[in-house]
């Protein structure tokens, strides 16, 4: 089926208001249809086997005696806030992710990550990822695959967080036995995935080259092969910035720390001494147990993981059982009540999702006339001028002579230093980032030896310090100010208001008191 | 017409090569799409001033520096009509000698004199070009006066700027429309004859099955500003992205045989001189005259200027030489430049968008004759009157005296201290019969590689040692017109 080159590129709806997806109409495949139907059943076989292990040989008059002791007061409220919390900050990391081609609110962003958990929750085959790209697709105008990979993305960090929360735990406290051993096997597995992802990232066109190349000799592959290549490397580009990098790593971290309050503050429920790092290693085992496909809601999984790893510290068997359904239902019941309204909000229609990923799949003619010319995807670019920092103006301001037009350098400052942020943004890759690495070790130098960051320091300190970098004798403090020397004098002397206040004969311009 | 010449053809760029590739195939009747990565802009925004012009016309903004031993300042345009957008519009035809070297040396077939004759002459038409009218302006007198007294050959450059009116406009696109750069001239000829120009079209890779070229991968912008990945199927694809963009472009789709590796350049020392009378250098077309006494090894002409450039060419020695912009009105810029025998290369990075890597480590001789250069330039400008001269190298504010001018003929300027720049950038896929040193034969078209042509400034064997857009629109035009032919003939 072919579509119109308009109903590919989904509206850039980016915070209008909320509207329903109206998902093109697509034929289903009997196969796929074949397919889903046997990972349900698998998924569900598999809840059972894990349900059934779980439940061997547990006393079961001990999880009543459990139950019955337990203490729900304030503890389910503070836990199930934990967990609530996590999902905000998952918001906030959506929303970075997304940064480069879209913006959405946290708020926003926050409801597609619970849309995603809730439908895992109520549907098999981790339907809710696809539901959650979907979505996500529809709130940002992403093509579909692009809002795939991002949610993979999601996956892959928090995954390396566990791990690398796992490999930490040793440390502060004796962690034994499979729990070590599933590190072990997590370790490469998360690490492989994240060279491919790495290099997905930093070197796109390579990726999309080689798999133009391998392909060429069969159009419609290559087409189809080049164009969800280049939607998942899209999808990454957030990964392109060092800043971007290190705040979704950080806020990885804080969901991770926040929802192992939910696995604290179960514990004292039931009697059992509240400990962080504990929960913290229960935590992690939990979730990379929960990789395992399995039934709505990971019910099997979850309990059998969680049970497994709180035994690991010694605690009897029928409490952790206990726990772990606790826990499970802590998870369970707030995210998918949160989920279910915000679906019914956005008019989210389950099932949406696998007709969306078709719709992308359709290649469409360019309107160019008789040249055989095919739309492969589309490119979502959000182009805005860098704005310069607080050091690059204060850099900017140190080298500009101290006279100006009377009454407007403070603005011409500005445009000055708008100026130079875009020229030095337009620099190929590896010399922006010199650039970038050079300004910052400026920064600390003279934040060691004047005790106050640059921009805080007198313009006039600022200029003697500008000065000897910039025409010192040191050659690579020469270079690094070269660019940003010729380009702010440039845009100075050419800034109409220094043009018309050269042209009037009794002004002076020249002259820096350097 | 036979079915081949129904063909479909996909040139990349629209800078002097590809606008005379466009033009000339579409003429001949085949059926040509010029991909373009830059926009079109229309003549009332030419004529900005600097800053905006760096926005609109070039690459990166301006900001593609050549990376060394000793950096070195270069832009390119990048929009309808490539660099003769933002050029000056000298003129100058391959000098015989070079021509007869690119012979010896390249095994280049069919490029002497009278092969080229035709196809200079075809340019020079299409460009109008022509000397500037008198009166000439007052930096180019006090220039004429300098080198008479010195003694020197030399000559009025003639420009593709016929009615030119003087407004200093040339860097960021002539205002008047008196330039006859591509989007002036072969850009409207080639659509007449049917040609399709795509703007904010950007040529990613080079599609190929085996060893036969298909088409290109293209990033397109479309008119409501949304832009795809689209593939365009061709069955001959002319690359012509200039100098550094076609290396790139090509080693990009795994073409690297003799491509990108041997960059060459002609580095540029520019100076500036104040003199006792306005010279009015911002308001006036830049000096037209080239001192030919010293060539192949330099040439001595006038730069662009305006105050912005100004203050760029005095930033190396800012704290001493800031006063001078007082007298702007007074003041004039002029260049060295150097044949340039340094060692280039061109790489796509692995990173990113593969955006190029351009190198270029300047050689010794390069030093020595822009340290000559400089010494011969500042005592012409001295011996036409000039006050002071400010040359572009750190820790030489100001010289003053012609004693301090010559000692630059022996002493080599220190290497740290020169800021140097180029306009003039090319051979980094030579072309030429000799399979050990040439990118493509001797009319284009990329050994090894079916359906895949080169044509623009990339392809010259070596440095001209003269401004190489007339070099670069003979050459293509000659291509052109091989190709057709070999077509014709089936
Ligand atoms: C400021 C300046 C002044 C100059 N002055 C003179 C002078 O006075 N006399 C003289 O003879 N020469 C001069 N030159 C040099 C001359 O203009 C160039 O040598 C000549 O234009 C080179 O032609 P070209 O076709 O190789 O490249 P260009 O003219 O640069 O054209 C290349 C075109 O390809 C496009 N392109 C690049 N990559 C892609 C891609 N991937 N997809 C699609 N499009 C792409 C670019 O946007 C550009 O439009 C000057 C150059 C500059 C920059």
């Amino acid at each position: 089926m072919r579509y119109q080159l308009r109903a590919l590129i989904p509206r850039l709806s980016r915070e209008s208001k909320p509207g329903k997806m109206r998902p093109p109409m697509a034929s289903r495949s009997s196969t796929g249809v074949g397919i889903r139907r046997i990972t349900i059943l698998v998924g569900f076989a598999v809840s059972a086997l894990f349900l059934l292990l779980a439940g061997w040989r547990i006393d079961w008059t001990g999880v009543w005696a459990a139950y019955a002791h337990a203490r729900w007061w304030p503890f389910v409220p503070l836990a199930m806030g934990c967990y609530i919390l996590g999902h905000v900050i998952r918001g906030v990391r959506c929303r970075v992710l997304v940064r480069n081609d879209a913006r959405i609110s946290t708020l926003t962003a926050s409801n597609i990550v619970v849309v995603g958990y809730a439908v895992n929750n109520l549907l098999p085959a981790r339907l809710g990822e696809f539901a959650r790209a979907g979505m996500l697709a529809e709130r940002t105008g992403m093509p579909f695959a692009q809002s795939l990979t991002i949610t993979f993305l999601e996956r892959l960090l928090d995954g390396i967080v566990m791990v690398g929360l796992l490999v930490v735990a040793p440390l502060i406290i004796p962690v034994h036995g499979w729990v070590l051993q599933s590190v072990r096997v997590a370790v490469p597995v998360f690490g492989a995935a994240l060279f491919v992802v790495l290099l997905c990232a930093v070197a796109p066109y390579q990726v999309v080259a080689l798999c133009s190349r391998l392909t060429a000799g069969i159009p419609s592959v290559h087409d189809r092969l080049v164009r969800l290549v280049s939607q998942i490397t899209q999808g990454l580009s957030s990964l392109r910035s060092l800043r971007s990098v290190a705040s979704v790593l950080a806020l990885s971290v804080m969901v991770w720390l926040a929802e192992a309050g939910l696995f604290l503050f179960i514990l004292p429920c039931f009697n059992l001494a509240a400990s962080y790092p504990q929960s913290v290693v229960v935590m992690a085992a939990t979730n990379l147990g929960i990789l395992v496909p399995s039934s709505p809601g990971f019910i099997g999984p979850f309990h059998y993981f969680c049970m497994r790893a709180l035994g690991t510290f010694g605690v009897a068997e029928a409490t952790a059982f206990s726990y772990a359904v606790a826990v499970h239902l802590a998870f369970y019941a707030p995210v998918t009540l949160w989920g279910v309204v915000a679906m019914a909000w956005y008019g989210v229609e389950l099932g949406t999702v696998a007709a969306m990923q078709r719709a992308g799949r359709s290649l469409a003619e360019l309107p160019s006339g008789a040249h055989p010319m095919r739309l492969i995807t589309p490119l979502v670019r959000t182009s805005h001028e860098p704005r310069p920092t607080r050091l690059m103006r204060a850099v900017c301001e140190a080298l500009l002579p101290a006279e100006g037009p009377s009454g407007s350098r403070e603005a011409i400052v500005d445009r000055v230093s708008a100026f130079v942020a875009g020229q030095t943004e337009a620099l190929p890759g590896l010399l922006r980032w010199a650039l970038r690495v050079g300004l910052t070790g400026f920064a600390a130098l003279t934040f060691l030896r004047y005790g106050r960051p640059f921009p805080s320091l007198s313009l006039e300190r600022r200029r003697k310090i500008v000065a000897s970098w910039a025409w010192g004798r040191l050659g690579l403090a020469r270079q690094l100010f070269r660019a940003l020397r010729s380009t702010a004098l440039l845009a100075w002397y050419e800034d109409p208001d220094v043009v018309a206040a050269q042209n009037d004969p009794g002004h002076v311009l020249g002259g820096p008191d350097v | 017409m036979s079915k081949a010449l129904r063909g479909q053809i996909v040139v990349v760029g629209s800078g002097a090569g590809g606008a005379t590739t466009a033009c000339s195939l579409a003429q001949a009747g085949f059926d040509v799409v010029v991909l373009e990565e830059g926009m079109r802009h229309p003549i009332e925004s030419y004529g900005c001033n600097a800053t905006d012009g760096m926005r609109r016309f070039y690459r990166n903004r301006g900001m593609t520096p050549i990376v060394g031993g000793v950096p070195i300042g270069y832009v390119e345009g990048c929009c309808l009509g490539g660099s003769t957008e933002v050029n000056c519009g000298f003129w100058h035809r391959v000098p015989p000698e070079v021509a007869l070297r690119w012979r010896a040396q390249y095994d280049l077939q069919d490029c002497e004199p009278d092969d080229l004759e035709p196809h200079f002459c075809w340019a020079e038409e299409q460009t109008s070009v022509s000397p500037h009218p008198e009166p000439l302006p007052a930096s180019t007198q006090v220039f004429a006066r300098g080198i008479e007294a010195m003694g020197w050959r030399y000559q009025q450059v003639p420009r593709t700027a016929r009615g030119c009116i003087g407004d200093n406009t040339c860097a960021s696109g002539c205002r008047s429309g008196a330039k006859q750069s591509m989007a002036r001239t072969l850009i409207p000829a080639a659509e007449a004859a049917g040609a399709r120009f795509l703007t904010g079209c950007k040529a990613t890779m080079l599609l190929r099955r085996g060893s036969r070229v298909t088409g290109v991968l293209a990033e397109v912008t479309h008119e409501d500003g949304s832009s795809s990945l689209a593939r365009i199927d061709a069955e001959h694809v002319f690359v012509c992205a200039g100098p550094t963009q076609t290396p790139s472009l090509l080693r990009r789709s795994g073409i690297k045989f003799h491509v990108g590796d041997t960059l060459r350049i002609h580095p540029m020392l520019k100076v500036a001189a104040r003199f006792d009378e306005p010279l009015d250098s911002q308001s006036s077309v830049l000096p037209l005259l080239q001192v030919k006494e010293f060539w192949p090894d330099l040439s001595i002409g006038g730069a662009f200027y305006s105050s912005g450039h100004l203050a760029m060419l005095l930033s190396d020695n800012w704290p001493e030489t800031s006063q001078a912009m007082n007298d702007a009105k007074s003041i004039g810029a002029w260049y060295v430049a150097v044949k340039g025998n340094g060692k280039g290369s061109v790489r796509p990075s692995m990173t990113g968008d593969g955006a190029p890597m351009i190198r270029y480590e300047l050689s010794n001789e390069d030093l020595r004759h822009l340290s000559q250069g400089l010494a011969r330039l500042a005592t012409l400008l001295l011996a036409a009157g000039a006050r002071e001269v400010f040359p572009s190298v750190h820790g030489i504010p100001t010289i003053r005296s012609k004693l301090d001018a010559i000692r630059w003929l022996d002493d080599l300027l220190p290497r740290g201290a020169v800021s140097l720049t180029t306009v003039h950038a090319f051979s980094s896929c030579p072309i030429g019969e000799r399979n050990d040193r040439c990118a493509a034969d001797s009319f284009g078209r990329v050994h090894g590689f079916e359906g895949l042509y080169i044509n623009d400034a990339s392809i010259l064997p070596d440095s001209p040692g003269v401004n190489p857009q007339g070099t670069v629109m003979a050459l293509a035009r000659r291509n052109a017109l091989h190709f057709a032919e070999t077509m014709r003939n089936g």
